[in-house]
């Protein structure tokens, strides 16, 4: 016992030494996945040697509460890749500080903030995960857009996130109210949600969901539905023809940076054309480059996405995403 | 004294659970401490083990001042109803507990072991486990292991009371034997009335938080001062001035001065007189058989009187008989 | 005659009155700031909306008017009074089996049911799916329409988890009853079923009592299992995640997460009432023994197999599912997915190791000593620190989570805590308070209190106290905690998901992250590991615990 005490106390004592940053380190958090973070941060290393990166990997909406419960004194010194929506909530944006990189000026003006505390090398378009044995099993022919879904033959068969938990959900909903307009848009999400078998609280869900054949349709977004093609479930990946929304992966500088210099030169990393080659593996969106590949193309994206894609004010979005919800809630959810 | 206890006051949540208590016992005295169940008797043994903080009083013992020293330091031995042996250690480290945890020599535990197991006739138990034991053995070594520290004081809570009546008759006399043999002072907790009358040099009467009297047995038996002493130690006869003025006027005569119902007067069963006499206006009632002696109920002047008769009394129920006390024989007590 | 030392030479007062200071005082610093202070900052937040200041009834108001919320509130009741219907029934089952019987294998069926504790929430949910989902296995192999999603999918998952915890408490409240009680009864003539119903589940009634607490409370709380099984059927929880990390909403997922905490509140004052007259147990009170009853011993074997098959069933599924190519379409099998993308491989399972040990040592000596302390309180004081004991089981995750980090990120503690595996292991700590702090105070019901009386009028103060008396009647018991708290900390997310940093991550954590990022084979697998190793470790200190107590055994022999 006496031995276990001693153990004990010498754990809790070297616990009690954190860990603090040091020069040429900074603390990024980010809603980009683990297997692309991975490669970009050796990509990051190998032009940035000296600068030591600690990365958090959360889930879009895990990281924006995380920012938002630690305002008071906040942690980190980047935010990487977090769904621009929640980006702009004031809470977040208002512990972001101005930065006007070089390498960001040629974005495309939806790809960055005029003020200069967000930009967006990357972003994701909402898709749909269709899986093609469970398709023909309940006999039902492919989809293709929105208004497609809403025909009752679909009923019971597809799964969407729940907008009130997931950002995938509030983009498509988003994409749709801006294309159609709020009465016919309205009238769309209703009588898609009669079909709709179950909201899931993730966005990405549906079509893990829709790729193991547990619905034939799953509503997510295309870097999902690429991935579960590249690991050779038998699904079919369909962009809707019709008002398709999307999403957009902003990074930022937060005001309290404790190794701002650094934080800096990551960020204008990110904003590289070096990283934008690489995004390609992943994104169906990089600002710098509007072509998709042949590979994606392949997969179902179309080749002209940019074109198809209306700009969205992301800002306003985000100010009405309350109200949406709240509606979404009273007339359309389950 | 050598036991002072003076003015103890103790409340459990707003209700007085001992109501200042103060006795005092001498260096070789077996006092008990008697009365009914919930009148406060192990609440106040529980104070003087130092096991619970009294709200208010002092206590006593030889040159020392117990109130301010935790129960660790008062160096009294405590016997449990419940034996409270330790199941895991043997007979031998039970007794030893105690002084081990003075880091006393293994050689003087052993040698102390050995004595006490003689003193209490288990010569043979060193190695066993409690489990292995009955309920009197059981006793026994909780008995030695208390007296194995030397205590200043030992203190019983109803030790008897789980055992059966022939091991507790034995185990009584042994313990008195025990006690008188150390000269150890001895507090002893119980609510059975014959045990203290049989054990105690003096016991302490109490009831609801409250000393109702001292006494040596003889005394408490034979002058109760109280009605409820009267009626808790042995049965007795409590009949109203009133009563007592109309039938026996003679009776009176050791009355104290006070109003009709600030006393009783107290006739014990076998101090009722019955003579069978055909114009008798008392009529035996019904009949218990003791052994030695049977007890009957008469009724006369609109009262139950018990009544106790050797058991070869020619006497049956329905009998008219005369009742007569000895004025001598008649005790008033406080109602 | 005086052949020792009197008391006072070994009884050290000062000594003694530090011990209970530290004894008292820690556990109770600890509650109060671990606990009282993120719960307190939290339930502030709940009257509070952003960009305003003052407290309102803004949040609550809302919560009224809300649609949804009422028929999520009637979901959780109904939810989780059917899973505790049905965790107890097989719970007190199984706690038979493990303490009432003879039947062979008995260690085997407990490893069995300690898999929910041993693996990463996830897993279940996976497990369910694969087996009872659309296209599940049972599709598959019958061609049934199986549909999982929804009450029922809730109900089995729940109870899974529930299962274990809810064995455990009982176990120890079953520990000890008397035998003699058995005896006295089976002299009377009584049937076995009468002696079950008359003595077992009479003595038993705290550990009962304090089980339906428990399962009922991390069963509400739950929003694991909700958001993957859940389907239609929402429930409170999925509000809290909805408004916390769906909608950044602080304030209201504090608000829905005060609403879980009256079910709670009122469970506990239901406890109380019933439970008015506690003795403290008897040292004669001896594990019963278990007489041989062949019909019994039939009976409880069956009723476990039938139990235990589905939750063995569910986890095998999962470690099936991790050893195939591509699950449900490619069954070859392979070990591809062990070799996990993660940037850090297996690390996280060090640090959650390292995590689980911490939390569990200072876990079970902070529970311990505050059992001790309600034990010996005032009833008044004890009443409001059992309170506080238990009343974390009623708080979500989520909600510890974000309490933590919002109290333990700014503030004189904050360089010190913030981002330690001390505030993670604080965090899992008081997660799982109630049902280590009921565990403990049920077996510590069995200790008497006249030995302990004893002891003192002998001389011995508080740590001969707890030598002599107390650990002997509550060891297993402790272990019990012990290896719960291990457990626990080793797969626990929704409250430290909160508290990673980039240098602490946790095994669980990785699992969800594999799992979110579209790798559910790999997370199929790294579950698998996370089971072994928590298995591993869990075995490795059984076997150092029987060496230690065959140690001591041979100082202070036991009972022949």
């Amino acid at each position: 016992m006496r031995v276990l005490t001693r153990v004990a106390i010498a754990l809790v004592l070297g616990l009690f030494v954190g860990v603090h940053a040091c020069a040429g380190t900074i603390t990024v958090y980010t809603a980009l996945e683990n297997d692309e973070v991975s490669l970009y941060l050796a990509a990051a290393h190998k032009a940035l040697p000296d600068v030591h990166v600690r990365v958090l990997r959360l889930s879009t909406g895990d990281l924006a509460a995380r920012l938002v419960a630690e305002a008071g004194h906040p942690r980190n010194d980047v935010v990487w890749g977090e769904a621009l929506t929640d980006m702009l909530d004031p809470r977040i944006a208002g512990q972001l500080q101005p930065l006007h990189l070089a390498n960001v000026a040629h974005f495309p003006s939806r790809f960055r903030d005029p003020a200069g505390r967000w930009f967006a090398p990357t972003g994701y378009v909402s898709a749909l995960c269709v899986n093609t044995p469970a398709l023909a099993a309940a006999h039902l022919p492919m989809p293709h857009s929105w208004r497609d879904l809403t025909k009752p033959i679909y009923k019971g068969q597809v799964v969407m996130p729940d907008p009130q938990s997931s950002g995938t959900g509030y983009m498509m909903i988003a994409g749709i109210l801006h294309g159609l307009g709020q009465a016919r848009g309205w009238a769309l999400l209703k009588a898609l949600s009669g079909n709709v078998a179950q909201y899931t609280a993730s966005g990405s869900r549906p079509c893990k969901l829709a790729r193991t054949g547990e619905y034939p349709i799953g509503v997510s977004f295309a870097f999902v539905a690429m991935q579960a093609i590249k690991q050779g479930f038998p699904v079919q990946m369909v962009i809707p023809s019709d008002h398709v929304g999307y999403e957009l992966e902003a990074s930022g500088l937060m005001k309290g940076a404790r190794n701002a210099a650094d934080a800096r030169r990551f960020l204008a990393w990110t904003a590289s054309s070096q990283a934008a080659a690489l995004y390609r593996h992943y994104k169906s969106i990089v600002a710098v480059s509007a072509a998709p590949s042949a590979g994606e193309i392949h997969d179902g994206l179309p080749a002209h996405l940019m074109q198809h894609l209306e700009p969205i004010d992301f800002a306003a979005s985000a100010r009405q995403r309350a109200a949406v919800i709240e509606r979404w809630k009273r007339d359309v959810g389950h | 004294m050598y036991l002072q206890i003076d003015n103890l006051h103790k409340s459990f949540a707003g209700q007085r659970v001992l109501d200042g208590i103060g006795f005092a016992a001498g260096e070789h005295e077996f006092v008990c401490l008697l009365g009914p169940s919930g009148c406060g008797k192990t609440t106040l043994l529980r104070i003087i083990a130092g096991l619970l903080e009294a709200d208010g009083g002092t206590i006593r013992l030889g040159t020392r001042e117990l109130t301010p020293l935790p129960a660790q330091q008062r160096n009294i031995g405590l016997v449990f109803q419940s034996y409270s042996l330790f199941p895991t250690m043997t007979v031998a480290q039970n007794i030893g507990y105690g002084m081990r945890l003075r880091r006393a020599t293994r050689a003087s535990i052993a040698a102390r072991c050995e004595e006490l197991l003689a003193l209490v006739r288990m010569p043979d138990a060193a190695a066993r486990y409690p489990a292995e034991l009955s309920g009197g053995q059981q006793q026994r070594v909780a008995l030695a292991r208390a007296l194995a520290v030397d205590p200043g004081l030992l203190l019983l809570d109803e030790p008897l009371s789980a055992l059966d009546a022939r091991v507790r008759e034995q185990l009584r006399g042994e313990l008195r034997q025990l006690q008188r043999s150390l000269a150890i002072p001895t507090l002893m907790v119980t609510h059975d009335q014959e045990e203290a009358l049989s054990m105690a040099d003096r016991i302490v009467c109490m009831n609801q938080g409250r000393i109702e009297q001292i006494a040596a047995p003889r005394e408490l038996y034979l002058r109760p001062r109280t009605a409820f002493v009267a009626g808790f130690v042995g049965e007795s006869n409590l009949l109203p001035t009133a009563w007592i003025r109309e039938v026996w006027p003679e009776l009176l005569v050791h009355r104290p001065s006070g109003s009709d119902d600030m006393f009783v007067a107290c006739v014990r069963p076998e101090d009722v007189l019955v003579r069978a006499e055909a114009e008798g206006t008392a009529r035996m009632g019904a009949a218990t058989f003791r052994g030695a002696t049977v007890r009957w109920q008469i009724e006369w002047r609109g009262r139950q009187l018990l009544c106790e008769q050797h058991r070869d009394t020619a006497l049956a129920q329905g009998d008219a008989v005369s009742v007569s006390v000895r004025p001598d024989r008649c005790t008033w007590v406080r109602a | 005659m005086n052949t020792c030392t009197p008391a006072t030479r070994v009884y050290r007062p000062g000594t003694e009155r530090a011990l209970g200071l530290l004894g008292g005082g820690l556990p109770l610093l600890a509650l109060a700031l671990f606990f009282v202070y993120p719960l307190l900052s939290i339930g502030w937040r709940s009257f509070t909306v952003d960009g305003a200041g003052g407290p309102t009834l803004a949040n609550y108001l809302r919560l009224w008017s809300e649609p949804g919320i009422a028929r999520a509130a009637w979901h959780s009741l109904t939810m989780s009074g059917t899973v505790t219907v049905l965790a107890l029934a097989a719970g007190l089952l199984l706690a038979m089996l493990f303490k009432r019987s003879r039947v062979r294998g008995r260690r085997l069926m407990f490893a069995v049911l300690m898999l929910p504790m041993l693996a990463p929430s996830l897993m279940q949910g996976l497990g369910l799916l694969f087996l009872l989902g659309r296209n599940g296995l049972v599709h598959r192999w019958t061609g049934l329409d199986t549909d999982i999603y929804g009450f029922w999918g809730l109900v089995a998952a729940n109870a899974i988890y529930a299962l274990p915890q809810a064995t455990l408490i009982i176990a120890a409240a079953l520990e000890r009853t008397d035998h003699r009680h058995y005896d006295a009864a089976l002299t009377m003539g009584a049937s076995p079923w009468r002696q079950f119903l008359d003595i077992t589940l009479a003595q038993s009634r705290y550990g009962l009592l304090a089980a339906v607490f428990v399962v009922f409370s991390v069963t509400i709380t739950d929003f694991g299992n909700a958001i993957v099984l859940g389907g239609p059927y929402r429930v409170l929880a999925n509000e809290v995640y909805d408004q916390v990390a769906g909608q950044m909403d602080i304030n209201m997922g504090a608000a829905v997460g005060m609403l879980l905490l009256l079910p709670a509140l009122a469970s506990l004052l239901v406890e109380r009432s019933a439970l008015r007259r506690a003795g403290t147990g008897s040292e004669h009170a001896r594990p019963a023994d278990v007489r041989p009853g062949r019909g019994r011993d039939l009976g409880l074997g069956l009723g476990s197999v039938v139990v235990l098959a589905p939750v063995l069933a569910v986890f095998a599924t999962v470690v099936y599912a991790s050893l195939v190519k591509l699950w449900p379409y490619r069954l070859e099998l392979t070990l591809a997915h062990y070799h996990t993308d993660l940037p850090d491989g297996y690390t996280p399972i060090f640090t959650s190791l390292k995590l689980a040990l911490l939390t569990a040592l200072a876990g079970t000596v902070l529970v311990f000593a505050l059992t001790l302390l309600v034990r010996r309180a005032r009833p008044s004081l004890a009443r409001g620190l059992h309170v506080m004991a238990t009343l974390p089981a009623a708080v979500p995750g989520l909600v510890i989570g974000i309490a933590y980090l919002m109290s333990f990120n700014t503030g004189p503690l904050a360089d010190m805590l913030y981002g330690s595996l001390f505030l993670m292991a604080a965090c899992n700590l008081y997660h799982y308070h109630a049902q280590s702090y009921l565990m403990l105070a049920t077996g510590m019901r069995a200790v008497p209190g006249a030995l302990e009386d004893a002891v003192t009028c002998l001389g011995g103060g508080l740590l001969r106290r707890l030598r002599d008396v107390v650990l002997p009647f509550t060891a297993p018991t402790v272990a019990s905690v012990f290896f719960f708290l291990f457990m626990q900390s080793m797969v626990t997310l929704s409250a430290v998901v909160f508290l990673v940093t980039p240098e602490l991550n946790l095994a669980s954590v990785a699992v969800m992250q594999l799992d979110a990022n579209g790798f559910v084979s790999q997370a199929a697998a790294y579950a698998t590991c996370i089971v072994a190793s928590v298995a591993a470790a869990a075995l490795a200190m059984r076997v150092c615990a029987t060496l230690l107590a065959r140690h001591f055994q041979r100082r202070t022999p036991d009972v022949a």
